[in-house]
């Protein structure tokens, strides 16, 4: 080996070692060729607009992002993807093909190109794009717009709970998925994912029971969850077939099938193997 | 934070030093030349520590951390040694379960281009070795740094870097055998 050329390239190459190199550099730190840091508009912005605050960061990272940032009667200012948004005051952010976005006062949120990553605090959501176009990561799960309006809270744990105004929305995390439709709502955790949906019209005993279940999930907390449960829950009860087995998803299918007619040709035991097409039906 | 700087061996580079004086006084400017020159050294040091596809977005943790921290550096000469120790001090963070973010997905917008598999296992191979050697042979064989840029940005002794590649190499090659013939 050349010491010399391994140490500060001087004199001869070293075959091995620059054949290391030539491999290992695909690895280095690559910004993007376009990339450079506004640092004086940084400094410009932090000192004037209350909602970013000092340390906030942009990136140019894979150019701007769909997002603009409105602030009071301010002009509209582009954001580019990756920069960090520390609001104090509220700020909305808003894309001709997505869709607007209210951030409240203490949220912390990333901004992509298409999507959010909320950490924490609470934004309502109203979605035009197709579905399945904008998403926000949370900590505990990722909220997949399906065509709704909604809004995303997150606390200082990284747990959340999305409640659904029109359309629908996917929750999902680690495989876990939770559909919650116009009028319902859906906490999730960052221990386990996507929690079971409910109207917010629920009972106060069936959301008690829901909550109760949802702290242990053992079988005699599903006893009180599936007492309480009205013809109208069973939106949670459909996503709890999914989440038990054996006699504990028996129970829950019996008690759905005595409060919600099954679809003609769903038959009980394909329910219970949760056959796509009977659940699906 | 201290006690690091005063093991170390600073060597002054009196450009530098006026540089991170301007950049402590408020100078955005300043403080984005200090970025361009140490973000390969930040990036090396994550590699070393963090999973590859986790790397990029900590160098930007760390450089938004030094901004809000400059006023605690108490000697400008040594912001290389304090930069990378902030850096090493957000990998173990990192370990420790406080990534700020799940990983936003990139079904649609892929974060970085692709890379050869075989370079990916030869880091997982360095990642192997002793924590001193496998930084100082990313910072080398990765980031392209050469053994006095290397101490100069990281504030360790180029008798200490050299150490810490030749020996570094050398299991390195013993690992390999002859998949690399180094």
């Amino acid at each position: 080996m050349s010491d010399n050329w391994i140490w500060d390239r001087s004199g001869e190459p070293d075959a091995a070692a620059e054949r290391l190199e030539r491999l290992l550099s695909t690895l280095a730190y690559q910004p993007s060729p376009r990339a450079h840091i506004p640092w004086k508009k940084i400094a410009a912005v932090a000192a004037c607009v209350a909602v970013i605050a000092c340390g906030a960061w942009w990136w140019r990272m894979h150019g701007r992002s769909e997002w603009k940032l409105l602030v009071g009667a301010s002009p509209a200012r582009s954001l580019y993807t990756g920069q960090v948004l520390h609001v104090s005051a509220p700020a909305v952010l808003h894309s001709d093909e997505i869709g607007e976005v209210e951030v409240r006062p203490g949220s912390e949120l990333r901004v992509r190109q298409t999507r959010l990553g909320l950490l924490r605090g609470s934004i309502h959501a109203t979605i035009w794009a197709p579905p399945r176009q904008f998403v926000v990561e949370t900590p505990a799960a990722r909220a997949v717009d399906l065509g709704c309006q909604y809004t995303l809270l997150v606390d200082a744990n990284g747990d959340g709970l999305l409640q659904v105004e029109t359309g629908w929305v996917a929750f999902e995390h680690g495989g876990r998925e939770s559909f919650i439709p116009a009028g319902a709502e859906c906490r999730t955790s960052k221990q386990n994912g996507p929690g079971l949906p409910y109207f917010q019209a629920a009972s106060p005993d069936f959301r008690k029971a829901v909550e109760q279940y949802e702290r242990n999930r053992s079988a005699p907390a599903l006893v009180p969850l599936l007492e309480a449960a009205r013809s109208s829950d069973g939106l949670t009860l459909w996503h709890l077939l999914s989440r038990t087995n054996g006699t504990r998803r028996a129970a829950v299918f019996d008690r759905f099938a005595q409060l919600v007619p099954l679809p003609a040709g769903v038959a009980r035991d394909d329910v219970l193997r949760l056959r796509p097409q009977a659940i699906d039906a | 934070m201290n006690a690091i700087m005063n093991a170390v061996a600073v060597t002054p580079d009196s450009d530098e030093t006026a540089l991170v004086a301007r950049a402590v006084a408020g100078s955005r400017s300043a403080f984005g030349e200090l970025y361009n020159k140490y973000a390969h050294t930040i990036h090396g040091i994550m590699l070393a520590r963090v999973p590859f596809r986790d790397a990029n977005d900590l160098v930007q943790d760390v450089f938004l951390c030094a901004m809000e921290r400059l006023r605690e550096l108490r000697n400008e000469a040594a912001f290389g040694a304090w930069l990378a120790a902030i850096a090493r001090s957000r990998a173990i963070d990192y370990h420790r379960g406080k990534r700020r973010w799940a990983p936003l997905t990139n079904a649609v917008e892929p974060a970085c281009k692709p890379v050869p598999a075989q370079a990916l296992a030869v880091l997982d191979i360095i990642k192997t070795l002793p924590e001193a050697y496998r930084e100082t042979l990313i910072l080398r064989f990765v980031e392209g740094m050469t053994g006095p840029e290397i101490a100069a940005r990281t504030g360790l002794t180029p008798d200490s870097v050299r150490v810490n590649l030749f020996r570094g190499l050398k299991l390195l090659r013993e690992k390999l055998g002859d998949e690399l013939a180094i």
